[in-house]
């Protein structure tokens, strides 16, 4: 018997006892996201033409005790990473106990300690990022302090280029959060991590301490934030310096806020940093840090970013991203990589109906001058019917080698009809100025697709046909180069 | 083979489990989270005046904007009868910094509460953005959504005027948060 007959067992015996144990004090949260994937158009031989991601979920809430579990199944096209990634069973279980202020939780869980600097355990699936901890966690709110302690294994990648879905868990994370608030408008915090990491060739042993501390302060309408964080144990294999076993983070934000604007500002100074199981933030509008290629956020570089939202008129917005980033140098001579983002948008509305404009302009210095203009339109047919119009051209001005450069165009557009909470279709077309086969995948010129989606009760039902353009994503500063899709997507999220 | 034998069992479940939706009261994850201010508000201090928007949101997300553009009129009407608009932040660690200048100059007249280590985000499953959570005043899930697009707010309206509390329910509501 395989693990999908045990499976089906365990379903038909989670609906006995939602059936059975319904009662006022009992309270069953199931959640069901299904994800489809039919490529026509593969090319590699062996290649899997489909894929499935399957994740339910289902969370019990009895008094102040609560339980949860998830059930997952995937099936990715082997193209997307090497190695057998194929996975089905139980991910995730969890039991605990909470009156609101305490907290304790025995399972799986995640975790994230102030901006991240040393402790960001968490799940993106955008970047295939899934870093939950196995063990006990727990939490205590008083009036003036906050207190959290956790201990637990971490789930990591194998190897984060070549397999990043082949995950472990053998290393053990010890780490203890507090935070002071004497009075409300002023904070600070400390926080210690020890890591334990089983060497993967030599086998031995290895430690890795970290601290942060933290200091917050409101005054009026201003607002200021620091963050310091240091490690010592971890190599500096990312910077090219593996013999380095220290590095530090600096992470300051200040910003003005009235009725009529806001502005904000945010410094970053990071110096090897580049832990297992932390995110230091981007300070980018793009979410991209310098040296992000590596699937793994960005813990070498120092920059900056202001972020300006004016709203001179009713119902209307302007906001601008000035950022500017660049990897630390080092001592062998390496290229720095450097990010310069800027962002500007106007968004409001004329009468109710909803107007955005924006413009982005990326120089990498390395790979060249991205910018990409959008424009979004919705009007009201009534009250219960819309279309919007999306516009947006890609212009890449790329660098070939050292003498030379060439520009690479990209125009998509769609419309979209939507019908109040149950119906929307969107249209989609694009074309580029080259024909592009990235990841031994052709991709045309010309391309469309078509999209519906459907709501009923608590179900959320999308279909899409057609061609999606690949490229780079970034979320949280780790990057995924996501390869072209032509085919049949389909995702269903359901409630019960 | 096994993953269509996965997938048949799941449409089974879903097709029973959506006939059967509403079998019993669905009680929302308690949670105290600070606001722009740094003070705590709890859920339960949001409960026995009315019906509860919870909004999934942050700075990046477009669609998210226009949710809390459009609901927030909702709310202005229905405010005074008790409906509640909270707004909870995902910006998380990466983006934070910037929140509260960009909702000062929104002049939203609503709650935004900061779910920092996004725990409340991963309670209530809201694994996409935007994600709603309708609330009847005794703190049962009355409706999720993921996703907003405009015109979605006829039906909201309906959900929230439905959940209005009358002065006999409300004595009620107030009994059963206490």
């Amino acid at each position: 018997m395989n693990r999908a007959f045990y499976f089906f067992i365990f379903l038909l015996l989670t609906l006995i006892v939602i059936q059975t144990v319904q009662a006022d004090d009992v309270s069953i949260q199931t959640q069901n996201k299904l994800e489809y994937y039919l490529d026509r158009n593969p090319t590699d031989s062996g290649v899997h033409n489909d894929s499935l991601r399957n994740r339910l979920t289902v969370d019990m809430l009895y008094g102040n005790f609560y339980a949860g579990i998830w059930y997952e199944a995937f099936e990715p096209i082997t193209r997307l990473t090497t190695g057998d990634t194929s996975y089905e069973g139980i991910t995730q279980r969890y039991f605990g106990w909470t009156d609101g202020n305490a907290e304790i939780r025995l399972g799986n869980y995640y975790a994230n300690f102030n901006r991240g600097l040393i402790l960001r355990a968490y799940e993106n699936q955008d970047v295939q990022i899934d870093k939950n901890l196995d063990g006990v966690w727990a939490s205590y709110r008083g009036n003036k302090f906050n207190l959290e302690a956790l201990n637990g294994k971490i789930l990591l990648s194998e190897n984060i280029l070549l397999s990043p879905l082949i995950r472990t868990r053998e290393n053990d994370i010890v780490a203890f959060r507090g935070e002071l608030t004497p009075i409300s408008n002023i904070s600070f915090g400390g926080a210690a991590l020890r890591y334990k990491k089983k060497n993967s060739f030599t086998s031995e042993i290895e430690y890795t301490n970290a601290q942060e501390i933290t200091a917050g302060l409101t005054y009026g309408p201003f607002d200021f934030y620091a963050d310091y964080g240091r490690q010592e144990g971890n190599e500096g294999f990312y910077i090219g310096r593996p013999d380095l076993k220290t590095g530090d983070a600096t992470y300051l934000t200040a910003s003005f806020s009235t009725g009529l604007f806001g502005i904000s500002a945010e410094y970053k100074n990071y110096y090897n940093m580049a832990l297992d199981f932390n995110a230091p933030p981007s300070a980018n509008h793009r979410d991209q840090s310098p040296n992000a290629l590596w699937a793994q956020s960005g813990a070498n570089d120092r920059g900056f970013q202001v972020s300006l939202f004016f709203a001179p008129l009713n119902n209307w917005t302007v906001e601008a991203d000035i950022a500017q980033s660049g990897e630390r140098p080092d001592e062998y001579g390496h290229i720095q990589q450097k990010i310069f983002n800027n962002f500007y948008e106007v968004r409001g509305y004329i009468g109710r109906n909803i107007l955005i404009l924006n413009y982005e302009r990326t120089d990498t210095g390395v790979e060249g001058l991205e910018q990409l203009p959008y424009g979004e339109f919705t009007y009201y047919l009534d009250d219960d019917n819309t279309i919007t119009l999306t516009g947006q051209v890609r212009k890449l001005e790329r660098i070939r080698d050292l003498f030379g450069k060439d520009d690479y165009n990209e125009t998509d557009y769609s419309i979209s009809f939507s019908h109040s909470y149950f119906l929307s279709i969107t249209v989609y077309g694009g074309f580029t100025s080259e024909e592009f086969q990235p990841w031994e995948q052709s991709f045309p010129k010309r391309s469309g697709a078509i999209s519906l989606g459907l709501r009923y009760g608590e179900h959320d039902l999308n279909i899409f046909y057609g061609d999606q353009r690949g490229g780079f994503v970034c979320t949280e500063g780790a990057c995924r180069e996501v390869p072209p899709f032509r085919g049949l997507k389909i995702t269903l999220v359901s409630r019960f | 083979m096994s993953k269509r034998l996965v997938v048949v069992a799941i449409f089974i479940f879903a097709i029973f489990m959506a006939n059967n939706s509403y079998a019993g009261k669905k009680k929302a994850f308690d949670f105290t989270l600070n606001d722009l201010n740094n003070n705590p508000v709890s859920m339960k201090s949001l409960l026995g005046k009315g019906p509860v928007y919870i909004a999934f949101w942050a700075t990046w997300c477009k669609p998210c904007k226009n949710e809390l553009e459009i609901v927030s009129k909702i709310y202005d009407e229905y405010k005074d009868r008790g409906f509640q608009l909270v707004g909870i932040n995902e910006d998380a660690g990466h983006s934070l910094g910037k929140v509260k200048s960009f909702v000062k100059s929104q002049k939203w007249n609503f709650p935004i509460l900061l779910d920092k280590n996004e725990k409340v985000k991963r309670d209530y499953k809201a694994f996409g953005l935007p994600y709603s959570v309708i609330l009847d005043a005794e703190g049962n899930i009355i409706h999720t959504a993921y996703g907003f697009r405009p015109g979605d707010e006829v039906k909201v309206k309906e959900l929230i005027e439905s959940h209005l509390l009358t002065d006999e329910a409300d004595s009620t509501a107030k009994k059963a948060t206490e």
